[in-house]
């Protein structure tokens, strides 16, 4: 696969990725990941210390879904919205199989009395595997460049 | 923000501690006598992890209610605090999170001070050719960084202002002191660090975690998933002094039959909800005296939790009447296991800003802070659940620890 398409593919995945996620359609975010998967939201300062814990972690398509299920069922909040605007695509390394790629995300949250704001800037770094034809991601940690998140986080970013 | 008449003028209400008047929660007044009777007064603020700050030179920073403080460890390996603010004209005297330092310098004419805060360097102290320069008699020894009286226990740093604080163990009494050894009883390791900014006084959100009533109910996660409920073992204790509380529950000892968590009749109660990966609450028993979940104050804003093996401190920072940030550190043991910290890690999706069972409360904090705008008058909220009773009981279903917090507030503020 020539890097052209390898980043065709990437890029369009992340485009269906954020779709999925400002459209509200969380059911159907676990099934851009390989069953075994691992997700994470962390801050910049505490990636780089190497700290295993953060916002989420999910180690398994499984527990995406659990999450998908508290945010429908257990979890209160007032209604929001996110924009995620990504880009920056940097394909790091990449064969037939797989590729790991940076990305550049900005999320915006809207509030539901209209206010909104920058709410999460950073990067993904991600690992995407072509094996099912489909791309799906191996690994995707959201490095957040800020260590603080503003009242909650509930949707995934 | 609308200044309505502060609780200092219309003073506390006459019900005591079952009403806490909603003027405490929006004030310029309060906020600022707090800084000084509070947070500037007899009380032990949080500081650190001395595993923060493990070698001689090593510092972090933080904050005693609005003041900046350094944290470090000196020469010979004790740990001291000052405010961080340089003695010249005030600036900030370190600017990054955290690092390692010598010396201290102040980046703006580069007076310095050693690892116990005293000024031991003026830029052109003697001026340039004989000009200038500070005045013959300066005494540099008046001129050091303010200190902070620092105490630590288990590896826990608190610093206070005021030489009337009694000793932390005074301060806290045997009981509180014993949850204290019982978390912190080897080297820690963090594992986690982040920030949570609040939209509401910082007062609300003590009240929200020493409330043991909102656990399982708000928390939908909580009681569907068996986490904690009222019907389980557990505990609400004060101190003597009632400044400080510790909420405990004994998961797997409760049978809901015959309690509103059956058949659903709270709306907290999904028993039907299952996880599709079980681990996520995979878990060991941390402590022989079967305690799955601890929540503990020390007055008047630091918590230390245990979420069953997820072990962390939230200490609170107020920003102004009406913001906040509470500042997380994550922790394990130095010898947890690969396994165990992998536990730690899982159960740390349960709390935070993204915590299954606490995501709701940086909401919640928020809601009551718009709720208590436009009021007239001297409202006050209804803090009455187990009576006016400030002690331990063996109940959970009361808010006793909540007025626990607003004795050692009114005794602190003189309201
Ligand atoms: S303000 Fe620090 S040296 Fe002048
Ligand atoms: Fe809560």
């Amino acid at each position: 696969m020539d890097t052209f398409d390898t980043r065709h593919q990437v890029e369009q995945l992340q485009i269906d990725y954020a779709y999925c996620i400002d459209s509200g359609h969380f059911e159907d975010w676990p099934e851009f990941f390989t069953d075994e998967c691992v997700y994470q939201i962390i801050s910049r300062d505490s990636y780089e210390q190497g700290h295993e814990s953060g916002f989420y972690y999910c180690r398994s398509k499984n527990m995406l879904r659990d999450r998908v299920l508290a945010l429908r069922e257990t979890t209160i909040y007032e209604p929001q919205r996110y924009r995620h605007i990504i880009g920056g695509t940097r394909i790091l390394e990449s064969d037939e199989k797989r590729c790991r790629a940076e990305s550049n995300l900005i999320v915006v949250r809207t509030l539901q009395a209209g206010e909104m704001g920058i709410f999460a800037a950073g990067a993904y770094l991600d690992t995407i595997t072509f094996e099912s034809g489909t791309p799906k991601f191996i690994e995707k940690v959201v490095v957040t460049d800020s260590p603080q998140i503003d009242m909650l986080l509930a949707g995934p970013l | 923000m609308d200044q309505k008449p502060s609780t200092i003028e219309t003073g506390w209400p006459e019900e005591g501690l079952t009403r806490v008047p909603y003027g405490v929660f929006d004030s310029e007044e309060i906020f600022e006598r707090e800084q000084e009777r509070l947070f500037r007064g007899p009380t032990w603020n949080y500081l650190g992890l001395e595993c923060e700050i493990p070698k001689p030179g090593d510092y972090k920073l933080n904050f005693i209610g609005t003041t900046p403080i350094i944290v470090c460890r000196n020469h010979v390996g004790d740990v001291r605090a000052f405010v961080n603010r340089c003695a010249h004209r005030g600036s900030l005297l370190c600017f990054k999170n955290r690092g390692n330092e010598k010396v201290f310098t102040c980046v703006y004419h580069n007076w310095s001070y050693d690892l116990d805060g005293n000024l031991r360097g003026i830029a052109f102290r003697r001026g340039v050719n004989g000009q200038g320069g500070m005045p013959e008699d300066f005494d540099e020894e008046k001129h050091g960084l303010e200190a902070v009286r620092v105490t630590t226990r288990g590896g826990v740093v608190f610093g206070t202002f005021s030489d009337g604080t009694p000793d932390l163990e005074k301060y806290l009494g045997p009981q509180m002191t014993g949850f204290i050894d019982r978390m912190f009883n080897r080297p820690l390791r963090v594992m986690g660090h982040y920030s949570h900014r609040l939209r509401n006084n910082w007062k609300l959100v003590m009240e929200n975690v020493r409330d043991p009533y909102h656990a399982s109910i708000l928390h939908l996660f909580f009681g569907s998933f068996g986490l904690s409920r009222h019907t389980m073992e557990g505990a609400a204790l004060l101190d003597d002094s009632a400044w400080h509380h510790i909420v405990y529950t004994k998961r797997a000892t409760d049978d809901i039959s015959g309690s509103e968590y059956e058949g659903g009749k709270l709306k907290s109660m999904k028993s039907n909800l299952s996880l599709a990966d079980p681990t996520l609450l995979d878990e060991w028993q941390e402590f022989d005296d079967g305690i799955t979940n601890m929540v503990q104050t020390v007055f008047p804003a630091v918590t230390f939790q245990q979420i069953t093996n997820c072990l962390g401190v939230r200490h609170l920072v107020p920003k102004g009447p009406d913001e906040a940030e509470m500042i997380w550190t994550l922790f394990g043991y130095e010898d947890d296991e690969d396994w165990q910290r992998e536990i730690r890690r899982t159960q740390a999706n349960l709390v935070g800003p993204a915590g299954l069972i606490s995501l709701e409360d940086g909401a919640v904090t928020n809601f009551v802070q718009r709720g208590i705008r436009g009021r007239e008058g001297n409202e006050a909220s209804v803090v009455e659940l187990g009576g006016d009773a400030i002690e331990s009981s063996e109940n959970r279903v009361t808010e006793a620890t909540v007025r626990g917090f607003w004795k050692g507030y009114r005794d602190v503020m003189g309201l």
